[in-house]
Formats: structure tokens, C-alpha cells, sequence
């Protein structure tokens, strides 16, 4: 099943004399488990792509799906709803909450979500050390390094099992080893969790942890051969 | 998730603690004036109260003791002595002295009184015992303690040498304090008559009776009940003080709201990035509104309870180290300063969190 599928998708931004086309009939699926990246240089529409993508923007013309769901047709209230339970976001800076730490962020999540505690509890602690900061826990984001702190973000958007993972600039603020073992390891868990990544980056390094690679430029999406992970 | 989201919101401990700080002077501060202000009205009801008069008669005109004129003539207190009713009238002289004592000066209400034992002397000796006739005085607490002045010790009032037998109590009107002495020695310094005429009724004579009566043989003068004597000088007290304590407390509830629209802002526009990854992740702005509202609840709860603690403890200080500013607060005064100060501090951070809607979710792809 597909998990995400957009479908002659376009969207302008900017003021109504100023309008600028940022996506043009955007077309592409997501099958459970895949990863797929999104590459272009700087204001090509990667983001735009990932908003419309979470509802966070609405499409202007074209079909969104989310696990079936119509979510560019759906209330503000199901979008949250369904960025709150079948989606999980991880940002080139995760803005983990300063007086939390690494466990309350995830946690604080699963709870957005309305997961049951000891559900929510056990999901945490084998996410955290599955991705290697078991041990910090209870550290602050301040205590964490670059690349913990983003080991805690991939944790806070997989604590709810979301069908889609949409990944901006996950590696862009971290060293190239670090960046590598991060996207390294959120292919192998939305591997084993079935769920459907898409990566906005610049890091073509990635290439290798992705089943697909999409080129968008000037709004304009085109696929690139199918590689093998 | 509410509480998840206050405390991962919190700010640093020093901007929360000056915010504290800010609003728990705020609290003392509204609670300080209002602790004078009835400690003053306290002392008034006091004095009024332990007279065991009945009714109040005075010149026309003259409905209060804080600012009186005129006399009445001691025939006419004799008279009324002699109506159905009647069991006793005493009168009393009030008037500003001015006291000295080891190079230094105070103006003080005298009241002068049937010593030692008429209606309208001290109803509260802290120390010592009432004056019983010339050259003896019993002074309030806090002037003893501003002229230096102990139990038997001297001072001069008005230029007369006098021997301080007795500490008043509940005998500052803060502007100036009571000093009893007896009315004789008044008579003797060529006062025309009384102040005002003290009565007591016969148990189970009507005061309304009585008091009508006397308005009828004397209509020049005025005849008061104790309630309504204690009104009056409630109003003359509080016609100075409770403008002041109003708009003071203003300002004092107004800084404190301030404060707390300072903290909840400055979390808003610092917090951005974290405020946008909590909305573009699914949280709703009412859940990261109730985060910050319990930060809010915190920041005053906290402030208003050290604030009240820290007025309680000034106020025994200075009633243990110089009895010079009475104040008096009930729990009710502090409930009543506490929800105002509440009410006003979460009013205010309703600002800042209206601001939560300019946050855009995409932000978080941005920061």
C-alpha cells in the first residue's frame, strides 16, 4: 500500500501580484518501507513539497494521500490529527524542548499522539537505544551533541509507529560520519517499522539508504532510475 | 502532555526567579498598604468600640474624631446626664499636643478623658495602667517608641512635665498617635468645653429613644450612634488613605501583571523554533497554550505565596522592632490580594499567548 501519493499537486506562494509557482504537477508514491529522497538546490520547493506533504500548507490544485487519507481536502483539525498519529517529522535541527530531557521529548510526543503510557514508555526506551543514546536518557538537550540530539529527534518521530516519516535536512547540521550513521540508521528503521521516509536534503551521500532519488527543480519533480539500497 | 510541554518550556532559573521576586513585592507591596489601612480602621473601631458609649454627641458639624472643632458646653453634658435613659456622660477633649521628650518631637491626638476610669479612654493597655489624674498620661506604643519613651519615663506635652503610666495599643492612626490624659488637666488649660459628649445608656433604654430625645432639647448639636460614629471616622481615615492604597495597589498589581506577560513574551519569541516543531508535529495551540498558562500559574503562584509570606513576616518585624507602622492582615485580605493579583498576572499572559498563533508550523523546517 502506498503511504504517501501525491497526484498533480501544485502550489504557488507569495503574494497574489508576486505569486510564484513552487511546485507544478507534482506527481509521485511512497510505498510502507521505502525511502525515498528529494534533492534540488536551494529554494527548488523541497520544503514546500514537505508541508504540503504534512498538511502544514494546502495544495492548489492535485490529490495528497496519507495512508488513503485526503489530506489536502481534510479540516485543519484531521491534519493535525494526522501529523499527530501518522506522521513523524525530523528537522535539520530537531528544536528538542530545552527543559526536557531526551526521554520527556520522546515521551512528549507519544503523548501528542495519545499513546497509552506503558506503550508509550517501552516504545521510548527501546527507540532511544536502539538509536544509541540509551545511556543519556535523562541529559538535557544542552548535554547532547549535535548528532545525540538528532538521534533523540528520529526517536520523537518514531515513537507513534507513523505510517510516514518526512525528513528535512536530517544530516545538514552534522559532520559527514555522523550525518552517514544517522540517515544509516533511520533507513534501517523505517525498514523494519514498514514506514515510508521522505528526505528533503542537499546530502547526496544519502543516495545509498534510499530506494529512489526525485530531483525537484523550479517546482518541477522528475524521478531518477530506481537504485537498490 | 500539558505539564510535559510547561516544563519543557520553562525559561532559565534566574529570569524566573527575578519574575518571582518581582511579583512577590508586588504582593507585599498591595498587602503592606492594606495592612496599614485596616490596622488604621482597626484602631478607630477599637477606640470607638471599647468607650462603651452609646451614643456620640458632638458639635454641629463635627461627626468624627480624626477632624473635629467646636465644643460643647459641660452644662448642657450635665443635662443630658439628668434625661430618661441616661446613665452616664463623660466628656472628652480632643485635641493635637505636642510632645517632647530627649530632643525629640512628635504631634500626637490628645484625647483627654475621665481619668482613670471614664468612658473614652484606652480600651487596650499594652503595659502599665490608666492615669489616674493630673501630670500621668498613657501613650500609644509606637509614639513611645518614636519619642524614646518607656513606661515611667517623663516626657512634656504641650510643655507640662508628665509621667508616661501606661502603653496604648491599637492607638496608631499612622499620621499621628493617641496619647490619654485626664480632662481635668484640659479644663485647666483654659479648654472651653468638650469635644464631645460620651453616653451611656441605662440597660434597656432605647439609644434611638435617647438620642432623639436629646436632639430635641439640643438641636444644634450632633447625636451620633456608636455605629454611626465609627462609620464617620471610617470615611474621614479613608477619604486620604484608600485613593492612595488604590492607586498604589494599581500600579503594584499592574507591574506584577507585567512581569508575567514579560516571561510568558519573551518564552513566545525565544521558544519559536520549539513552539513551531510541538505545532507542526500535532500538538494544538490549546495544549502549548495550557502549558504555558501552569507556567503562568507557576511564576504567580509562586511569587504571591512568598510575597505574602514575606509581608507576614515583615510585619511582626516591625511590630517586634519599631511599632511604627501598624499593619494588620487577615487571611481574607491576602485570599482577596492573591486572586487580584492572580487574576490580573493571567490576564496578562493572555497576551503573549495570543501571540502563539503567529507561529507558523513551517517555521520548523526553517530554524
Amino acid at each position: 500500500m502506498n503511504a504517501i501519493r501525491f497526484h498533480g499537486v501544485s502550489k504557488s506562494r507569495g503574494s497574489a501580484q508576486r505569486s510564484v509557482r513552487v511546485l507544478r504537477d507534482v506527481s509521485f508514491s511512497i510505498a510502507d518501507g521505502d525511502v525515498v529522497l528529494v534533492v534540488g538546490p536551494s529554494g527548488s520547493g523541497k520544503t514546500t513539497l514537505l508541508g504540503v506533504a504534512a498538511g502544514l500548507l494546502t495544495a492548489d490544485d492535485g490529490e495528497i494521500e496519507i495512508r488513503g487519507v485526503r489530506i489536502d481536502r481534510a479540516t485543519p483539525r484531521v491534519r493535525r490529527a494526522l501529523r499527530a498519529k501518522a506522521i513523524g517529522m525530523v528537522f535539520q535541527r530537531p528544536s528538542l524542548l530545552s527543559g526536557l530531557t531526551a526521554r520527556e521529548n520522546v515521551r512528549l510526543m507519544a503523548s501528542v499522539a495519545g499513546m497509552q503510557s506503558s506503550d508509550a514508555q517501552s516504545q521510548t526506551e527501546t527507540l532511544l537505544e536502539r538509536l544509541g543514546v540509551g545511556a543519556l536518557v535523562d541529559r538535557l538537550p544542552h548535554e547532547l551533541s549535535g548528532g545525540e540530539e538528532q538521534r533523540v529527534g528520529i526517536a520523537r518521530a518514531l515513537v507513534h509507529r507513523p505510517a510516514v516519516i518526512l525528513a528535512d535536512e536530517p544530516t545538514a547540521s552534522l559532520d559527514g560520519a555522523t550525518g552517514e550513521s544517522i540517515a544509516e540508521i533511520l533507513a534501517s528503521l523505517a525498514a523494519e517499522r514498514h514506514t515510508a521516509v521522505l528526505i528533503a536534503t542537499h546530502d547526496l551521500r544519502l543516495r545509498r539508504f534510499a530506494s529512489r532519488c526525485l530531483h525537484l527543480v523550479d517546482g518541477v519533480l522528475s524521478e531518477e532510475k530506481e537504485m537498490l539500497r | 502532555m500539558r505539564r510535559l510541554i510547561a516544563k519543557g518550556l520553562r525559561g532559565g532559573a534566574v529570569r524566573f526567579g527575578i519574575c518571582v521576586g518581582g511579583i512577590a513585592v508586588s504582593t507585599m507591596l498591595v498587602l503592606v498598604l492594606l495592612g496599614a489601612y485596616r490596622s488604621v480602621s482597626a484602631a478607630v473601631i477599637q477606640f470607638v468600640r471599647g468607650s462603651r458609649a452609646g451614643l456620640w454627641v458632638g458639635p454641629r458639624g463635627t461627626d468624627n474624631l480624626i477632624r473635629s472643632s467646636g465644643f460643647l458646653d459641660l452644662g448642657m453634658l450635665e443635662e443630658i446626664r439628668r434625661m430618661p435613659g441616661v446613665s452616664r456622660v463623660d466628656p472628652i477633649v480632643r485635641a493635637f499636643v505636642t510632645a517632647e521628650s530627649k530632643g525629640r518631637r512628635l504631634t500626637l491626638l490628645g484625647i483627654r478623658f475621665r481619668a482613670p476610669d471614664g468612658l473614652g479612654g484606652p480600651s487596650v493597655l499594652a503595659a502599665g495602667r490608666m492615669p489616674r489624674g493630673l501630670g500621668e498620661v498613657a501613650l500609644d506604643r509606637a509614639a513611645g517608641h518614636l519619642l524614646s519613651v518607656r513606661l515611667d519615663d517623663s516626657l512634656s506635652v504641650n510643655g507640662i512635665e508628665v509621667k508616661v503610666v501606661g502603653i496604648t495599643s491599637g492607638t496608631n492612626l499612622l499620621a499621628t498617635q493617641f496619647v490619654f490624659g485626664d480632662v481635668n488637666s484640659a479644663f485647666q488649660g483654659l479648654v472651653p468645653g468638650a469635644s464631645f459628649g460620651l453616653i451611656e445608656t441605662v440597660p434597656g433604654a432605647s439609644l434611638e429613644r435617647v438620642a432623639a430625645h436629646i436632639r430635641q432639647q439640643f438641636p444644634d448639636v450632633e447625636v451620633m450612634s456608636r455605629d454611626a460614629f465609627i462609620r464617620n471616622n471610617l470615611r474621614e481615615t479613608g477619604s486620604g488613605f484608600l485613593p492612595m492604597l488604590f492607586l498604589i495597589s494599581l500600579l503594584g498589581v499592574a507591574s506584577s501583571a507585567l512581569l508575567v506577560a514579560f516571561l510568558i513574551e519573551g518564552m513566545v519569541e525565544e521558544r519559536r523554533g520549539e513552539l513551531a516543531v510541538l505545532l507542526a508535529t500535532g500538538a494544538t495551540p490549546s495544549a502549548i497554550g495550557a502549558g504555558l498558562a501552569i507556567h503562568a500559574a507557576k511564576l504567580l503562584s509562586a511569587g504571591i505565596v512568598i510575597g505574602a509570606i514575606a509581608a507576614h513576616l515583615l510585619a511582626t518585624t516591625i511590630d517586634l522592632v519599631a511599632p511604627v507602622i501598624p499593619l494588620s492582615f487577615s487571611i481574607a485580605d491576602m485570599a482577596v490580594v492573591s486572586a487580584l493579583l492572580a487574576m490580573s498576572g493571567f490576564l496578562a499572559a493572555l497576551v503573549p499567548l495570543f501571540r502563539l498563533k503567529d507561529i507558523d508550523p513551517l517555521e520548523a523546517f526553517r530554524s
